[in-house]
């Protein structure tokens, strides 16, 4: 089968590679219908790392996929060949002590769809997967391909509770932070303010439910919010990984309110103003993916309450991955989301 | 082995039972207890009980009789009876002219309200989040938020507003945060009974901030001056409001514990999720039983006759020794001011006041100082028929008068 893979920095290359196969009762033989660039993906294909997790060259990423059912194992029960799935990345041993206290998503063992070191990516034709990773969706491919990210939104909103009439600032309006204003606004959030440097994406942001935004390279955002909010802000999402950001969230948050720390960080170190963070109690929170959030969020997607379709605005064929790599690590375009249709 | 370290901060963690706080009503039986042992054979006059003095009618009690009897109705009822879901339907289209109800998605029955009220905070609050609820009041719903980690905001019920809420007080940022607001009309201890616009004004306030209304109408047919209203008879109302059913006081089955939740489709769907997963359901013969007498409207006119005679008679007896006494809109109760003082002794409370009426006079009240220091009087007095209330609401009177009250 075609896969492509990651061949050194900024390099990849569509290769021919062996398919893989059924080996358990419970694997399903997938065959990719779409793939979303997710921003963790351009980490690797950018500096092959993020933190500890090193690639080891030829790799592919990718993890945020939908596709259709092959063929499946002997135990695999209620997943006829043809049936379009979301695919739930992250496959934990259900086993450690993690797993067994109800947080799969930071198993001892887990092994992540396009990680270094655990599981080739979804940037292939096939790939076999677990039953329990594989949820049945009345959606199209693409969307499927979005719920991952959109579950990540989910997971950082419900962190984030109580939400209803809460006054809330993202910052980073990529497809994480877009993706925590829709579930923050499904869940009742009251003032949504949104940032971002780039001006298309603060668009697409005011466009689908942000009430207010702002670019931090060209004014100043605590000032805006805190002339808007005296009281300041119940919850801050940092959502691009910036230090600036973490900056300006612990001046927005107000006494008792929570900082969610969404966005993965360009350096290895980040720091708080202790001073402020302590006087204001601010309850800092770190927001690893998501935990068991996928199905809710197809659930969601499903009834139309959850709608992220918007978010794509590039679309690219297989063959054409690198061009889709290229334009979201450059932030060419006013890209949001690029899909990767496989069908096309 | 230590229980003390394993109880949850909700109740108190490692420190539940260990404080010396009495409540209320403990504290009144207490003082109860101590005034007849001191004046041994002085009748006690108890206007503080909250449930009705006499039994359920007798065609309800034939009824359960009947029904216990069958072998059909020997298994976990659940979510509930077919034929008393459609009886409640029926029921608040004949007494409250709500029609429209769809008995199968839009009602549930309770094991009364007050589970009714544990559940529904389950159901929509997470911690944090807002519930209003009106005071002086029931403080179930409040009590299960808090538990929940949920914040209670109490909106006060004033004389000078009619004991309704003044809506405009509530902070529009609270407003906001809002997920659930209790209130209950015919109000328990005021005595208030909602009206029309009141429901309007309500349900457009919910609607805006979106809030579901849960409204506690265990008093619903004790009403004295206009006939008995829902507030899912009201434009929006069943988009916006469950509504609370009991027949705890409109059939004087207290004890059997069986009432019913209407109204929002989704959140009766909610209240049945959770319910599923509390209890097994009332009953089936009660529910059957019931049936009977809300079948039967002329059953709970004679008790809400019943209680309107003997308050009218409060009434005056409280007017003459100087309360500021008015005939409530509803409910069995009597909520006046507090008097300030009775001879040489000053009241801080209506605490105080209540303690020293039992104590001193062996008159039996309830007292409320969550908004202004007041007294509720419950006629729901013990006696042995309507010639022998005439006799106890004179004796209130004399014993009133010689306590020298001045407000």
């Amino acid at each position: 089968m075609k896969s492509f893979v990651l061949t050194g920095i900024k390099s990849m290359e569509l290769r021919e590679v062996p398919a893989p196969e059924i080996k358990s009762s419970d694997d399903v033989l997938l065959k990719i219908a779409a793939v979303g660039v997710c921003g963790s993906d351009i980490h690797y294909y950018n500096d092959g790392k993020i933190g500890s997790q090193v690639v080891k060259y030829p790799f592919a990423v990718g993890h945020e996929c939908a596709g259709i059912v092959e063929a499946v194992g002997s135990g695999v029960r209620g997943l006829a060949p043809g049936t379009l799935v979301a695919i739930e990345p992250a496959m934990s041993c259900r086993q450690c002590d993690q797993c067994r206290s109800g947080r799969p998503h930071t198993c001892r063992r887990l092994r992540f769809l396009g990680c270094p070191g655990q599981a080739e990516g979804c940037l292939s034709e096939y790939i076999v997967m677990p039953q329990e990773c594989c949820f049945p969706i009345k959606l199209t491919a693409e969307q499927g391909a979005l719920s991952e990210p959109l579950a990540i939104g989910l997971y950082a909103a419900r962190k984030a509770l109580p939400l209803k009439g809460a006054n809330i600032a993202i910052l980073g309006c990529g497809p994480i932070g877009l993706s925590v204003m829709l579930c923050a606004r499904v869940m009742g959030a009251g003032r949504i303010f949104v940032t971002d440097p780039i001006p298309e994406r603060l668009q697409v942001a005011a466009k689908n439910g942000a009430d207010r935004s702002g670019n931090p390279e060209t004014q100043d955002i605590v000032a805006d919010i805190a002339a808007q909010k005296p009281l300041l802000l119940d919850a801050v999402f940092e959502c691009c990984g910036k230090q600036s950001a973490v900056d300006q969230a612990i001046e927005l948050i107000k006494p008792g309110g929570k900082l969610l720390l969404v966005g993965i960080p360009e350096t290895d170190r980040v720091s708080m103003l202790i001073d402020k963070t302590r006087r204001k109690e601010i309850s800092v929170l770190n927001v690893r993916r998501q935990c068991e959030c996928l199905h809710s969020t197809l659930a969601l997607m499903s009834s139309g309450m959850l709608n992220a379709d918007f978010m794509i605005t590039h679309r690219f064929r297989f063959e054409q991955t690198r061009e889709a790599f290229e334009l979201v690590a450059g932030y060419a375009d006013g890209v949001v989301k690029a899909m990767i249709d496989f069908a096309v | 082995m230590d229980i003390q370290k394993l109880f949850a901060e909700r109740i108190g963690g490692a420190t539940f039972g260990l404080t010396e706080q009495l409540y209320k009503f403990e504290k009144i039986k207490r003082a109860k207890a101590a005034a007849r042992q001191e004046h041994p054979g002085v009748e006690l006059l108890d206007f503080g009980v909250g449930e009705p003095d006499q039994m359920a009618p007798v065609q309800i009690r034939r009824a359960l009789k009947k029904a216990v009897d069958d072998p059909a109705n020997r298994g976990y009822a659940d979510n509930g009876l077919k034929e008393f879901k459609v009886a409640a339907a029926k029921y608040l289209q004949d007494f409250f002219g709500v029609t429209g109800i769809n008995p199968d998605t839009e009602i549930n029955h309770s094991i009364g309200s007050k589970p009714a009220l544990a559940i529904l905070p389950l159901c929509f609050v997470n911690p944090g989040d807002v519930a209003l609820v009106t005071v002086p009041g029931y403080p179930v719903l409040a009590t299960h938020t808090k538990y929940l980690g949920g914040q209670v905001v109490k909106v006060p019920l004033r004389l000078e507003n009619g004991y309704l809420p003044d809506l405009k007080s509530i902070d529009p940022e609270i407003a906001k945060r809002a997920k659930i607001f209790y209130v209950n009309y015919p109000n328990n201890p005021t005595g208030a009974a909602a009206t029309e616009r009141f429901f309007d004004e309500l349900i457009a306030f919910a609607l805006e901030n979106n809030i579901l209304i849960v409204q506690d109408a265990a008093y619903a047919t004790l009403v004295y001056r206009e006939k008995p209203i829902s507030i899912l008879g009201r434009p929006g109302g069943k988009e916006a409001a469950v509504e609370l059913h009991s027949m705890s006081k409109s059939y004087n089955m207290t004890g059997w514990r069986l009432g019913f939740v209407a109204g929002s489709e989704k959140a009766v769907k909610a209240y049945a999720e959770v319910k599923d997963n509390v209890d097994s359901g009332q009953f089936k013969a009660i529910q059957i039983a019931a049936c009977a007498g809300i079948a039967d409207k002329s059953m709970s006119d004679k008790i809400t006759r019943h209680y309107q005679g003997r308050l009218k008679k409060m009434v005056k007896c409280l007017r003459s020794v100087g309360f500021k006494a008015e005939m409530p809109g509803g409910t069995f109760y009597l909520y006046v001011p507090a008097p300030k003082g009775a001879g040489g002794v000053e009241f801080d409370s209506a605490e105080a006041a209540a303690d020293h009426l039992i104590r001193k006079h062996l008159v039996s009240t309830v007292p409320w100082d969550d908004v202004s220091p007041s007294l509720r009087f419950s006629a729901t007095f013990e006696s042995s028929g309507a010639k022998d209330d005439e006799r106890v609401v004179a004796e209130l009177q004399a014993r009133l008068t010689q306590a020298g009250l001045r407000f």
